[in-house]
């Protein structure tokens, strides 16, 4: 992605849909290559974040049983925004989760999510 | 001994040479009727992963199928050959003048012991005696030299074994099967279809002269007819009808069913156990369709919500299936071809597709070219596919949406004025349940579980948003406006059926959309926004988003586009 990213855009980018594979650990990947490349003030739309709370979701057959819930990356994005200057606007509709780019620059490869959003060394347990 | 026989194990062969065919007829058969000539009617593209080449890879070198072969069913037209040899199990046809249709010779196996064909020095030959000369009546050639072969006989002969119940039958012809007892599934289909047993002409090995012999146009999927349809369906009456009370108490199609090749000597998923466990948590049974029998596979494959297999006959059920059923089929690398897209598409499936990699591995079966090579796949990809392919039936994105709809009544048809972003233009979108208009351009939006209507459409824009999420982004669109900011640069990951493309474009009046997906793609209503908006739009397939560095395909893909490539 970064690589790509950096063929495609010559500037920061104002607007980032993903509205790819819904799942956590995907979703987060990407969120940790692709934020640091969003201007200050620009936008990261995270789509279909609840689907694991749906009710098909909830059967035990459900073709993405095995899969982590998207909110998670939800949970911990609201950690984040304890840090100033990284995410300075969340909104969030059914459906539609979208992540204001605060001013701080972020480190492009390295950025972790994990690393900024500190929680006194208790882990979330994730659903 | 002349230079048009020879003397081959013991036996004399005579070289084989084809009639010409001209628009009236054969030389040496006449034409005397054309079957449904309104069949000539369009079928749709398949769905998912429309961008499979109609090129396809044949004993390692690319070979282009004729598109149009797959988009319009022909009609079948009838000859009349007074006397003609059909020679042994082959089915191949020799006229009165020694002259042989060449159609009837296109799957022949000259390297079968029991072939009276035989291939020496680049050319075709053929057993010269003796000879059966068969009691004199009117007959009609009932299969071809593929009778062996399940998937072969479903697409090739089943329309011929149709069209003669439905037309030639009651006009007395007699038709003419292969010469073994166990004549296998052409035998179930003679039982399914209640053709007359007394009518029958089993074939011994051995060339048999005809008096009057009738027969069709050669039907392959690449040339097929109407008829293939019709036959289909009335295959599954009949068996549904012998299924009885089994078959009533069916409910919805809901079998997910994996094809297993596990009893197949050649393209074997290498690491087929490891996908079988992941697809079985997902609620996918194993079939291994050589151990059921033609009515047992009609009634399993007719219950079949998706179908996911390799590349093999056994795909050939998709012919039973229910419109509207999922299909993927998994190629290995060097066996890459359109023949079950284009059984999908007649049959009104959503079909996608995966290419694996080719392997040689030590327990592989020698094969003299890469065509049976066992191969591997991406799994996680597979996995991904499935899940992408299923969703789109009840998808949870649907159920979601539909549920935070309910409490805000809207009017069917509303108008937003989107003024400005810093130097836009001012433009104006209407919106309705169904789609989103910008001046006349239009998308059509999620509306219940109406996505199955769009997969298959590559002429119309389809964004799986409804118009909650156009309430969402017009926020977005608004949040900008309010601190002044243009959108200038967008990126989009995942492209679907590419119409969140435009509708971004259009909607931020971007200068820049980049649009990436997992997928091979291309999806074509997307590529031809892309041809309109040049330097707006750029497409990238083959990018996991969670690839953190990955600016090429993963190399699955890489191998994909390579074939593309060579022929353009």
């Amino acid at each position: 992605m970064s690589q790509m990213i950096e063929t495609e855009f010559s500037t920061p980018i104002d607007l980032v849909v993903d509205d790819a594979s819904h799942f956590y650990e995907e979703t987060k990947a990407a969120f940790e290559t692709v934020f640091p490349y969003v201007r200050p003030g620009g936008i990261y739309v995270i789509e279909d974040w609840s689907w694991a709370h749906d009710a098909p979701a909830q059967q035990a057959g459900h073709y993405w049983a095995d899969k982590l819930a998207l909110t998670n990356l939800l949970f911990q994005l609201i950690m984040l925004q304890s840090v100033p200057g990284i995410i300075d606007y969340i909104g969030l509709r059914p459906g539609l989760a979208w992540f204001r780019k605060g001013s701080s620059a972020l480190p492009k490869g390295t950025f972790r999510i994990d690393e900024h959003a500190l929680s006194r060394g208790r882990k979330l347990n994730l659903i | 001994m002349n230079a048009a026989t020879r003397e081959i194990a013991g036996a004399t062969y005579k070289a084989v040479r084809f009639a010409e065919h001209g628009d009236e007829g054969i030389d040496g058969a006449t034409a005397v009727r054309e079957v449904w000539p309104g069949e000539t009617r369009s079928i749709p593209e398949p769905a998912i992963a429309n961008s499979l080449p109609y090129q396809f890879t044949w004993h390692g070198g690319s070979v282009y199928g004729m598109p149009e072969t797959f988009r319009h069913a022909l009609p079948l037209r009838m000859f009349t050959a007074r006397a003609a040899i059909v020679v042994g199990h082959d089915g191949a046809l020799e006229f009165e003048n020694g002259l042989f249709h060449q159609d009837s010779t296109a799957f022949l196996k000259p390297h079968v012991p029991s072939s009276l064909f035989r291939r020496q020095d680049d050319r075709l030959w053929v057993r010269s005696a003796p000879e059966t000369i068969a009691p004199t009546d009117k007959y009609f050639l009932g299969f071809n030299a593929e009778w062996r072969n399940y998937g072969h006989v479903l697409t090739d002969v089943l329309p011929i074994l149709y069209f003669y119940k439905s037309e030639l039958m009651r006009e007395g012809y007699k038709l003419v099967v292969p010469p073994l007892p166990e004549a296998g599934v052409h035998d179930q289909l003679i039982e399914l279809l209640e053709i007359d047993r007394e009518q029958l002409y089993a074939m011994p090995n051995d060339r048999v002269r005809f008096n009057d012999l009738s027969f069709t146009t050669a039907i392959s999927l690449w040339s097929q007819t109407g008829l293939l349809n019709i036959a289909a369906e009335a295959l599954i009456d009949r068996a549904l009808a012998r299924a009885g009370d089994r078959a009533q108490a069916r409910h919805l199609p809901d079998k997910l069913l994996y094809l297993s090749r596990q009893d197949a000597t050649t393209r074997r998923l290498l690491h087929e156990p490891g996908l079988i466990k992941r697809l079985e948590r997902l609620g996918f049974e194993v079939v291994l369709c050589s151990q059921l029998t033609l009515e047992e596979q009609i009634l399993l494959f007719q219950q079949a919500e998706m179908v996911v297999g390799p590349h093999g006959a056994a795909l050939v059920n998709l012919l039973f299936c229910r419109p509207g059923a999922r299909a993927l089929e998994l190629f290995p690398e060097y066996c890459v071809q359109p023949h079950y897209r284009g059984l999908a598409a007649w049959r009104k499936l959503q079909y996608g597709y995966l290419v694996g990699t080719s392997f040689e591995h030590e327990n592989s079966r020698v094969v003299q070219d890469s065509w049976g090579n066992d191969f591997v796949i991406d799994e996680d990809l597979v996995i991904e596919t499935v899940a992408g392919m299923l969703a789109s039936r009840s998808s949870a994105r649907a159920a979601t949406i539909n549920l935070g709809e309910q409490p805000e009544p809207r009017p069917a048809v509303r108008s937003i004025t989107t003024s400005v972003d810093a130097g836009s233009p001012p433009g104006e979108y209407l919106v309705s349940d169904e789609k989103i208009t910008f001046g006349n351009f239009d998308i059509h939006l999620l509306n219940g579980d109406n996505s199955r209507d769009f997969v298959d459409r590559d002429d119309v824009f389809f964004m799986a948003k409804n118009t909650a999420y156009i309430d969402g982004y017009q926020e977005l669109k608004d949040d900008f406006r309010s601190r002044s900011l243009a959108v200038r640069t967008i990126l989009e990951i995942g492209i679907f059926r590419g119409g969140s493309a435009p509708f971004l474009h259009r909607l931020f009046n971007a200068e820049r959309v980049v649009c990436v997906d997992r997928m091979p793609g291309p999806v074509i209503p997307l590529e031809n926004y892309r041809k309109q908006h040049p330097n707006v739009i750029t497409s990238r397939y083959g990018i996991n988003q969670a690839d953190r560095t990955a600016n090429e395909p993963d190399d699955r893909n890489r191998i994909f586009h390579a074939h593309r490539s060579r022929g353009r």
